[in-house]
């Protein structure tokens, strides 16, 4: 049997895959309690355009979309508060938009090559050391500046008026907030592919849950559930050669199955 | 009747419409004075929660001023009990929320916010809940709960918005209770939404019923005996 860790680009993905699965489901976890899930989707489709000017510019594409996505998330978050929009529908918007800009693009850079599939579905391979960089680096930020906010963010998830009316910066906070979720987001595409994203943001979330714990053990519970799925799709993808991004979300699908039958006994 | 202390909310010509030419509210003028534990009555629809939220800061007159010359205040929603009763919190969780904003950023609560938050947890009885998720608790229970928060903030003045809605009538009985102990024997301002007109005139010193204009305001034993407020019950207890 092959040894996997002689290979650069394993070990690279591995890294890569550690650090997004600890950090997308400790954003995941807010997501899908402020029912914001839908925002993950939007906010992926804005980094595919993100990317493809990235590919189109010759700029690093990991970059480009954590800087699309980080204003796109601003706008989508002014527009919600304006209410000028009915309900969802400015996430629609940006969605549909975004992903128009991105084919646009994409056409322009004459049409889909295989980066762009990689982008798109993920792939380790396509993993490079300064990507490991940016990501461990951006990773950290992301970890840290959500510890900072974690109690005025936790209070303002579950009851927003109350934690205005006590005095907390509600809108600041959501703000950064949606800017972490934006790289968040940006960051978990090479490994998982823009596709799949929002998969590893409200999967292990919503397996973690049915644990029934308050919120610290809940985004414990599901940071295991998901380095347990990143970690195994990666190597199960190497050893069959699937599609990594596809067999991490099969994976943590199969553990949100696996414990909801485990615990509805 | 109660000689009014210092004025700690004034509402002054305060009109407010969430669609144009629609006004909720007409020039309404209202103090809250400290020690107060006042009732706003109303139809549904008559704009008592856009009153409080006027109050409160969530929304903006479109016309008129408002003053709070209270720093700490507390507001008991009207969701409150209509919140994720999945969501991962437990009554201890819930009721340190009402210390957060004392912290500020970072900073993990201290040993005089967490003796603040059982305190307040015992003053409303559920410290044997403490570490119950909220969702599994019964309405009048997570009532309680957010009374405790609202109580851990050391605030000034409660603002309660329809609290007893989906409570059973023994906790509704209790719930009372400890509203009349935390304004007699702590002395916060409480304002009561209801539209429950008989159980609320009962229970607090001063009404104001609301229907797009102020209607009536004072003490609420006249509000029993005016024939004014009997009308209103008899208009709009069944609204």
């Amino acid at each position: 049997m092959l040894n996997l860790f002689q290979y650069d680009f394993v070990v690279r993905g591995l890294i890569a895959g550690l650090i997004i699965a600890i950090v997308a489901p400790t954003i995941g976890v807010f997501l899908v309690l402020k029912r914001y899930s839908l925002i993950a989707d939007t906010l992926s489709h804005v980094s595919l355009a993100g990317i493809a000017a990235g590919l189109l510019l010759g700029i690093n594409p990991l970059l480009t979309a954590i800087g699309a996505t980080a204003v796109s998330s601003i706008l989508i978050d002014k527009l919600r508060l304006s209410r000028k929009f009915y309900g969802e529908s400015a996430l629609a918007l940006f969605l549909s938009g975004s992903l128009a800009l991105a084919v646009v693009l994409i056409g322009i850079s004459h049409g889909f090559n295989t980066s762009l599939l990689n982008y798109l579905f993920g792939s380790i391979a396509t993993v490079t050391n300064s990507d490991i960089y940016t990501v461990s680096i951006l990773g950290v930020i992301v970890l840290v500046i959500l510890t900072i906010i974690y109690k005025e963010l936790f209070f303002i998830t579950f009851d927003e008026d109350s934690a205005k009316v006590s005095g907390i910066k509600v809108n600041a906070i959501n703000t950064v907030f949606i800017i972490l979720a934006a790289i968040t987001i940006s960051l978990a595409i090479p490994i998982v592919g823009i596709l799949l994203i929002s998969a590893l943001l409200v999967i292990p979330t919503v397996a973690s849950l049915q644990f029934k714990k308050s919120l610290f053990p809940t985004i414990l519970i599901a940071q295991v559930i998901s380095v347990l799925s990143v970690f195994s799709g990666i190597i199960l993808s190497f050893y069959f050669n699937l599609a990594p991004g596809g067999s991490i979300v099969l994976i943590s699908l199969l553990i949100l199955v696996i414990s909801h039958v485990i615990l509805q006994k | 009747m109660i000689p009014d202390t210092k004025n700690i909310v004034e509402v002054k010509n305060v009109s407010f419409s969430y669609i144009p030419g629609n006004p909720v509210l007409k020039d309404i003028d209202l103090y809250i004075h400290q020690g107060d534990y006042l009732g706003i009555v109303g139809p549904n629809g008559g704009g008592k929660s856009t009153l409080i939220k006027l109050i409160l800061g969530l929304i903006r007159p479109q016309l008129g001023s408002i003053a709070m010359f209270c720093k700490n205040v507390a507001y008991v929603g009207q969701k409150a009990t209509d919140f994720d009763q999945k969501f991962p919190a437990t009554v201890q969780d819930v009721v340190s929320m009402g210390r957060y904003s004392e912290r500020g950023l970072f900073k993990g609560l201290s040993k005089e916010d967490k003796q603040l938050v059982s305190n307040a947890i015992e003053q409303v009885d559920m410290s044997d809940f403490k570490n119950r998720l909220i969702g599994e608790l019964s309405g009048g229970q997570q009532q309680k709960t957010f009374i405790a928060r609202a109580l851990a903030q050391q605030p000034e003045i409660i603002f309660l918005d329809e609290p007893t809605s989906g409570v059973d009538q023994t906790s509704q009985v209790q719930f009372y209770k400890i509203l009349k102990k935390l304004n007699q024997d702590l002395g916060i301002t409480l304002v009561l939404i209801s539209h429950d007109v008989d159980v609320i005139t009962k229970e607090v010193t001063k009404i104001a019923a609301i229907n797009r204009d102020l209607v009536f305001y004072g003490p609420s034993e006249n509000f029993i005996k005016e024939e004014h407020g009997i009308k209103f019950i008899a208009h709009h207890t069944n609204a």
